[in-house]
């Protein structure tokens, strides 16, 4: 639930806190939290935090953000739900917290009022938030392993702001307007503007899974309190189809809490179908189905079934545009969806993102190993890989092969290389010829994807096939598709909940995953046989289908490059004249 | 004992901003064993601060802070205060493992340096720069996450004090007390960003209401002949008044005694020459554009102007309908030496290698 801001003046020359900028960025946030607004100042008006609510747990008013913890020491604004709040509020109870309300913001209160900053560890859901303490003088600001609560920080010096959304941040009228030539590097490369980058210079998201302290000298680094390899060790050698079943089924009843009903968004594929058969029975499904494209034949006549036209998806591609936070290829697909669910009263929704990330669904995860195995030699010949290039590329162009081609030689001798050709849209050196040559590289240089990549792979799975599960993680997932999510569920003033992204669930079976990551699909068979689905070895993937106007070109990818450009261009991100 | 080894163009013995700056700085530092390797100057030592010149030219100089960094102990950390000396500094951080605290002073930081520079750069481990202005110019081009980015404004030094400006400074000059309009700065042709000819168009254009306020323009350099030469050809060579270069004890008469105190400056990285004017209790306009805006504090601690509104406002203030008060008690040395002490402890520099 909930969109969240603040805006913390620490240095001894800042002016104090604009209240009514404060109010222009909580407000920009209406859609992300209708139900309620609320707002709170240190007395000194060095700090302030504020709160838009969608009600999802205790409904009632004495569950109103920002709240003071009960010895009030601590002021939080939370974004997000704690799922496992019932069972830390009993073990906290035994410790003599006494509770006021029935929210889990009150217990996060406590949970870091008791453990501090090792509270992480304990906490199940998806959150971010901002904890003031008054005695300290120092501001908390912390996201969820995934990052599927996005917080977004602007830092010019001498004060902090930071909001759920980038548009709100630009709303409050403080922010530099500088561009970011990263994003539009990223856009480029990859369809998405990858994390932490936003298309303002000023404006960075805090990283998936990380926490840092803002006092008097500003903020502080990051710390990360996700340990991807140790979750790995722990959950080493394979799974039973009962095992997997059981932890999926855990994590959906976790995602299930609430005092509004949880709608189940049902693509027919596996992951959704899994997520439905595994403790989502009571939830009711939703399709969403485009005219035109091909629609599943579903057994059981119960799913809610929302047809879009070619008209409604034409009329509403401007709102679309407009809500996008961070520019994206995708999220058309989400968008409708969370119209339907708001079309059937529903604020909370269950969906599959995560799945091809926990059970190794994507083809990266096969070609990324595959092609670095073959070529990872051709990083000893420096410049053998750029000559092949060319002459690749010049083939490619007289016979019709595919685009990507040229960049096989110069790409896959490092596993990151090999990944970022996977997933490219444009090849990074043919950048130049989309946006403006110097833009382009300054924002290559900034994006610095070789250093980047390496980073976010944990040590001991670097060079390994397992690094795949690290960037897919780290950056598709967290740059695109829980960014799209994010905003176009909250257009709509609804939040996703995704059961393949637990922690929990990640321990128990990222291990399984692993030790079948070369199957073609991945573990999704497993799930499906878990799951006890019929599974075909011809099996395609269903996923959400997002349908592309019209769009000149022969292949998915030309189609998907022209639309790139069209929602650059759309939605004014000006500095990148064609 | 901690040490800290700063590599300094120069400090002690050198006049301007920078090294006002340097020696502050190595002031803050308190407690500290300090050796500063400077490029010019004298070789001096100030309590357990030593400022030592290497001979021999730049090569010297590199080997000196080879030595130096062989030298130094767990606790210490390297200070690179200006940009051109970034190379050096992330060597002895190559060669010692001790972290880099670099300190950025305006526009040196602007413009997109060369590839090796921005590479260097994303080693650093601390970076303060002057101004908010300064810092988003640096973060347009260096890689580097924006929280190691910090702002350490500079502060005045203690002779400037509210007070009664000196009869006989302002009798020599031939000025009256709140009687005329005072402007700071070194004339030099590089730096005739510093708007001086926008000002004197503006005083043109109010010196017929108010025949009875002179303008003055403190410092010297080549330019000085250009500024009265343009007087001249505005016919207001009898208003305006250049009187050189004017010493400490002159220069706080003339804050004191001021009724304005403007530097439409379109190029300035901080301008601490506004912070001299607010300690010596006067009203200061600054253009809305660059470092200026924060000694100014965003407009509450001075007013903001533009180029094209520049003529209006100090007519506003001449005629009182702008007030703006001067408030000195913003950035204080006690406040400058403070915050060093604290950015000594911030963790970017605690997290070693």
């Amino acid at each position: 639930m909930c969109g969240i801001n603040g805006i913390f003046s620490y240095h001894y020359a800042s002016r104090p806190v604009d209240v009514d900028e404060l109010r222009r960025t909580r407000d920009a946030m209406y859609s992300r939290g209708p139900d309620g607004a609320g707002e709170w100042h240190s007395r000194d008006h060095r700090v302030s935090l504020a709160h838009r609510r969608l009600k999802i747990i205790d409904l009632s008013d004495a569950a109103k953000q920002p709240m003071q913890s009960g010895c009030g020491r601590f002021v939080v604004s939370l974004s997000g739900e704690i799922f496992n709040y019932a069972v830390l509020r009993r073990e906290l109870e035994g410790r003599g917290y006494p509770f006021r309300t029935e929210s889990d913001t009150e217990v996060l209160l406590a949970m870091f009022a008791e453990f501090g900053t090792r509270m992480f560890g304990r906490l199940r859901g998806m959150y971010a938030f901002a904890i003031w303490d008054r005695q300290e003088r120092r501001l908390l600001l912390a996201r969820d392993p995934f990052g599927i609560k996005p917080l977004y920080l602007a830092n010019d010096g001498w004060t902090l702001r930071f909001a759920s959304q980038v548009q709100a941040l630009r709303a409050g009228g403080a922010v530099s307007d500088q561009s970011e030539p990263a994003a539009a590097a990223g856009f480029f490369l990859f369809g998405f503007v990858p994390e932490p980058f936003t298309q303002w210079q000023e404006i960075r998201s805090l990283s998936p899974g990380c926490y840092t302290w803002v006092d008097a000298l500003g903020p502080g680094p990051e710390t990360s309190h996700f340990d991807w390899p140790a979750m790995a060790q722990i959950a080493s050698g394979t799974r039973a189809p009962g095992e997997i079943a059981e932890a999926v089924r855990d994590s959906v009843t976790a995602h299930s809490v609430g005092d509004v009903p949880v709608g189940l968004l049902y693509s027919g594929g596996i992951d959704s179908s899994a997520l439905s058969q595994l403790g989502g029975q009571a939830a009711q499904r939703i399709h969403v189905h485009f005219q035109g494209l091909p629609r599943p034949a579903f057994d059981n006549a119960d799913v809610h079934v929302r047809t879009v036209t070619v008209e409604e998806f034409e009329a509403d591609l401007p709102l679309i545009i407009s809500a996008m936070d961070v520019p994206s290829i995708d999220g058309v697909n989400c968008w409708f969806a969370a119209k339907a669910c708001r079309e059937m009263g529903l604020k909370s929704a269950i969906i599959g993102v995560g799945g091809d990330e926990l059970w190794a669904g994507y083809p990266a995860f096969r070609d990324v190993p595959g092609w670095h195995r073959r070529l990872g030699w051709m990083r000893w010949l420096p410049g053998m890989g750029r000559l092949a290039g060319w002459g690749l590329a010049g083939l490619s162009r007289v016979l019709g092969l595919h685009s990507k081609l040229e960049g096989v030689p110069r790409l896959c001798g490092t596993q990151s290389g090999s990944y970022v050709l996977r997933r490219a849209l444009h090849l990074p050196w043919r950048l130049g010829s989309i946006i403006e040559r110097d833009w382009a590289a300054l924002g290559m240089e900034r994006l610095d994807l070789g250093r980047r990549l390496q980073q976010m792979v944990p040590a001991s799975w670097r060079g390994k096939p397992a690094a795949v599960f690290a960037l897919e993680s780290r950056v598709y997932l967290s740059g695109q598709l829980l960014r799209t999510a994010d905003w176009a569920g909250f257009a709509h003033g609804v939040e996703f909940r995704m059961p393949y992204l637990d922690p929990a669930l990640w321990r128990q079976c990222l291990g399984h995953a692993m030790a079948v990551q070369h199957r073609h699909h991945g573990a999704k068979s497993d799930l499906a046989r878990a799951a006890g689905l019929a599974w075909q070895d011809g099996y395609r993937k269903q996923g959400f289908v997002t349908p592309f106007p019209a769009m000149p070109g022969r292949s998915y990818l030309e189609r998907m490059r022209a639309w790139s450009l069209d929602i650059w261009n759309r939605a004014g991100n000006g500095d990148a004249p064609a | 004992m901690t040490r800290v080894m700063a590599l300094m163009s120069d400090a002690w013995g050198g006049y301007g901003g920078i090294q006002q700056f340097n020696r502050d700085f190595c002031d803050a530092l308190a407690e500290r064993a300090v050796t500063v390797l400077v490029r010019r100057g004298p070789n001096v030592t100030h309590g357990n601060r030593t400022q030592v010149r290497p001979r021999f030219g730049k090569a010297g100089y590199a080997l000196r802070v080879y030595r130096e960094a062989k030298g130094l102990q767990d606790d210490s950390i390297i200070f690179c205060g200006h940009l051109r000396l970034l190379p050096l500094a992330i060597l002895a951080r190559k060669i010692s493992g001790r972290p880099v605290w670099l300190q950025l002073h305006g526009i040196e930081a602007w413009p997109i340096p060369s590839r090796l520079v921005r590479r260097l750069v994303i080693q650093c481990d601390l970076v303060t720069a002057v101004s908010r202005y300064t810092r988003r110019r640096f973060l347009r081009w260096a890689n580097i996450p924006p929280e190691r980015v910090k702002v350490l404004p500079n502060s005045p030094r203690d002779i400037f004090t509210p007070g009664s400006a000196d009869a006989h400074v302002l009798g020599a000059l031939g000025l009256a007390a709140d009687q005329f309009l005072l402007s700071v700065a070194r004339l030099d042709r590089t730096e005739s960003n510093k708007g001086l000819e926008m000002l004197l168009h503006a005083y043109a254009d109010i010196h017929a209401r108010h025949p009875e306020v002179r303008l003055v323009i403190a410092g010297d350099g080549n330019a000085r002949a250009d500024i009265q030469a343009l007087a001249g050809r505005l016919s207001l060579q009898d208003s305006v008044v250049l009187p050189g270069r004017v010493t400490d004890q002159e220069l706080v008469s003339l804050y004191r005694g001021a009724r304005l105190f403007a530097m439409p400056s379109v190029k300035e990285g901080f301008g601490i020459v506004f912070l001299e004017a607010l300690a010596c209790g006067c009203p200061v306009l600054g253009f809305d554009r660059d470092g200026s805006v924060d000694p100014l504090r965003d407009g509450a601690g001075g007013l903001l102007s533009s180029p094209k509104s520049l003529a209006g406002d100090i007519a506003a203030v001449l005629e009182g309908e702008v007030v703006v008060s001067p408030d000195g008690s913003w950035f204080t040395r006690d406040k400058f030496f403070r915050h060093v002490a604290a950015l000594l402890q911030d963790p970017h520099l605690q997290a070693g290698h």
